[in-house]
């Protein structure tokens, strides 16, 4: 050939370079005492198919001849530890890879051979593990067409199994992490899996039927099986995600809220499959219905206090004298009121103690360093927050009266307020008497006072109130039963 | 079709509520329309007792919904049996009202007096509801 002479005459091994370790032992192998006979009379099939097992990754073995010459290349060295094959050695047949020797017979045959193979192996710490191979056996042909040999490539299952092992733990991990179940249902046999989550978002063990549609339809709230079909249609339909959220029927009875989300998978346009996640929202579902009921609370309060402002414009109206004192007269009960709410407020609408209610009616119509003008006595009785805006709205009228007319309008004036429990009669005696003072004759307090202790809040609480006007000053007896609305503090 | 103007004046009326400063404004208002206010009550409990007291004459109701013993409807309930027609009052709206009485006038608090005067009309007129409701 000329072209020997025009480039540099390649050296007969230069297939091997690159070849690592083994490269080296081929080449200082003596190969004259063979039946492949030196290298540079190899045919050029052999040298190429070592050449390409040599510069695999992946664990390679060649058999070549019907000696079974092997050259394997420095991976599949590594795989064999100690019984690593020397160049050119005949493989120990089936000591390597049980049922090597059928499989090199088949592919020397000229048939193409996958063998896979489980045997134990050094682990990366040492210690032998059991692991799956897959050997793929290809025919190699000579230059005649007639099969030299054989190319077999190692593939480690193992490895590839450990990989996807891996990805599933992450994502078990964090499916467990966001307590979301995962499911997959099977449009054609009608059957659901789903993980441990899954069911435990269903308030189900392992052991509870939930692979049919119809056990899982049937722990789904009957209303809201209808929602829930509906949006898994339309993503058939769709190929879009779906989500929805529907009520459980829990095996205790109770009802748990899921959201799901899930899409559709489809093989020749047709929907096979569909998977997605789900998630136990109960407490979410609770959370919002807490806050829709305080929603209706407040909103019922708030409508219940402008009734209150409507009910104190009309009595005010009709009680007081001129325009002038309407406005006067109706802003003090609003700020009464308002106490009452701030007075709640503290104990977040529980209710108030009757000394609090007393003592703030007091304190808002005296300066600071009065306060030994009055003295409230008794036990402590816990209001209920109606209660406590009715009492406190009475407790205003005595005060402003008692300031405007009555003990408190002179210096020498006193008032003492003091209650009593008796648990016999179940009834406690409230006493607001007042000393000291000029007779009293008040317009406002013999009209809506009276009506207020007198009717309305007798009609509250049960029980019964005088309001009596002594020539000492003004004395309210008060006797109410306990109940829910007034007790004792616990 | 010509009728009547239907008066208020002299209906003899039970008022369960059981805030006093509420109940104040709605006696007032009844009053004002004529009507005699013959007891209030604060409670389920106390409302039943006075629906049973034959001695009151009574001739309707307005009932406020939430007491603090629990729903006004045993009341109801009571007074559709003995044939007495009544209103509902609410601070909650008509959503808070049981679908058995979803037919009964019902009254938002802060009160309208010409709502009051008128559903109390439709009431004595339309008569008690149909009894036991379930």
């Amino acid at each position: 050939m000329t072209s020997r002479t025009s480039t540099p005459a390649p050296r007969k091994d230069d297939f091997l370079s690159g070849g690592g370790e083994m490269a080296e032992l081929i080449r200082s192998a003596d190969w004259t005492q063979t039946a492949l006979g030196p290298i540079e009379t190899w045919p050029q099939s052999l040298k190429t198919a070592v050449s390409l097992g040599l510069g695999s990754p992946a664990p390679t073995n060649i058999v070549w001849g019907p000696g079974l010459h092997q050259i394997c290349n420095d991976p599949y060295g590594a795989l064999c530890g100690a019984a690593r094959p020397a160049p050119g050695q005949a493989p120990d047949q089936d000591a390597a890879w049980p049922g090597f020797g059928d499989a090199l017979n088949k592919a020397r045959g000229g048939e193409a051979v996958v063998l896979d193979v489980r045997r134990s192996r050094a682990s990366g710490t040492g210690a032998p593990e059991e692991a799956g191979f897959t050997l793929s056996l290809s025919p190699i042909r000579d230059e005649a067409g007639r099969i030299g040999g054989v190319f077999t490539q190692v593939i480690d299952a193992s490895a590839v199994s450990r990989a996807a092992v891996r990805t599933r733990e992450h994502l078990e991990f964090a499916l467990e992490a966001g307590r979301l179940g995962s499911w997959e249902f099977d449009i054609a046999t009608q059957m659901f899996s789903s993980t441990a989550y899954s069911r435990a978002n269903f308030g189900l063990g392992p052991d509870d039927p939930f692979e049919r549609l119809e056990d899982v339809v049937a722990r789904i709230h009957p209303d809201d099986r209808p929602r829930r079909q509906a949006a898994i249609d339309q993503a058939i339909a769709t190929g879009e995600d779906f989500e929805v959220e529907y009520r459980t029927l829990r095996p205790d009875g109770g009802i748990g809220w899921i959201l799901a989300r899930g899409r559709a998978a489809y093989e020749g346009g047709r929907a096979v499959r569909l998977a997605g996640i789900s998630l136990d929202i109960t407490e979410r579902r609770n959370a919002e219905n807490r806050q829709r009921l305080l929603l209706d609370e407040l909103n019922h309060r708030v409508n219940n206090t402008l009734a209150s402002v409507q009910s104190i414009a009309m009595q005010t109206r009709r009680s007081v004298a001129s325009p002038s004192a309407f406005s006067e007269t109706f802003i003090e009960r609003i700020h009464a009121l308002a106490r009452a709410h701030d007075l709640l407020s503290e104990s977040a609408w529980q209710g108030a103690f009757l000394s609090d209610v007393v003592a703030r009616s007091l304190a808002a119509q005296l300066e600071n360093g009065e306060a030994d003008r009055f003295d409230v006595q008794g036990p402590a009785i816990r209001l209920g927050p109606n209660a406590a805006v009715t009492l406190n709205m009475a407790f205003h009228e005595l005060a402003t009266n008692a300031i405007k007319y009555g003990a408190l309008s002179s210096a020498d004036g006193r008032i003492d307020i003091a209650w009593a429990v008796d648990l016999e009669a179940r009834e406690v005696t409230i006493d607001w008497r007042e000393s000291g003072g000029p007779a009293v004759n008040s317009p406002t307090l013999r009209g809506f006072g009276t009506r207020l202790i007198e009717q309305a809040l007798t009609r509250e609480l049960g029980g019964e109130a005088h309001l009596t006007f002594l020539p000492d000053g003004v004395w309210c007896h008060m006797r109410l039963p306990l109940s829910a609305k007034l007790n004792l503090a616990a | 079709m010509m009728t009547r103007p239907l008066s208020l004046s002299g209906l003899r009326l039970l008022l369960v509520e059981d805030e006093a400063m509420v109940a104040m404004a709605l006696e007032a208002m009844l009053e004002d329309l004529g009507c005699v206010v013959v007891d209030v009550a604060g409670s389920v409990s106390r409302g039943l007792a006075l629906v049973d007291d034959a001695g009151l004459d009574l001739e309707g109701a307005v009932l406020d919904v939430n007491l603090g013993d629990g729903k006004v409807y045993p009341v109801a309930e009571r007074l559709a049996a003995r044939g007495l027609p009544f209103i509902f009052s609410t601070g909650y709206g008509l959503a808070g009202i049981a679908p058995d009485y979803a037919g009964v006038p019902t009254l938002a608090k802060p009160y309208s007096p010409k709502a009051l005067e008128a559903m109390l009309k439709k009431a004595m007129t339309s008569g008690a509801p149909k009894s036991g409701g379930t």
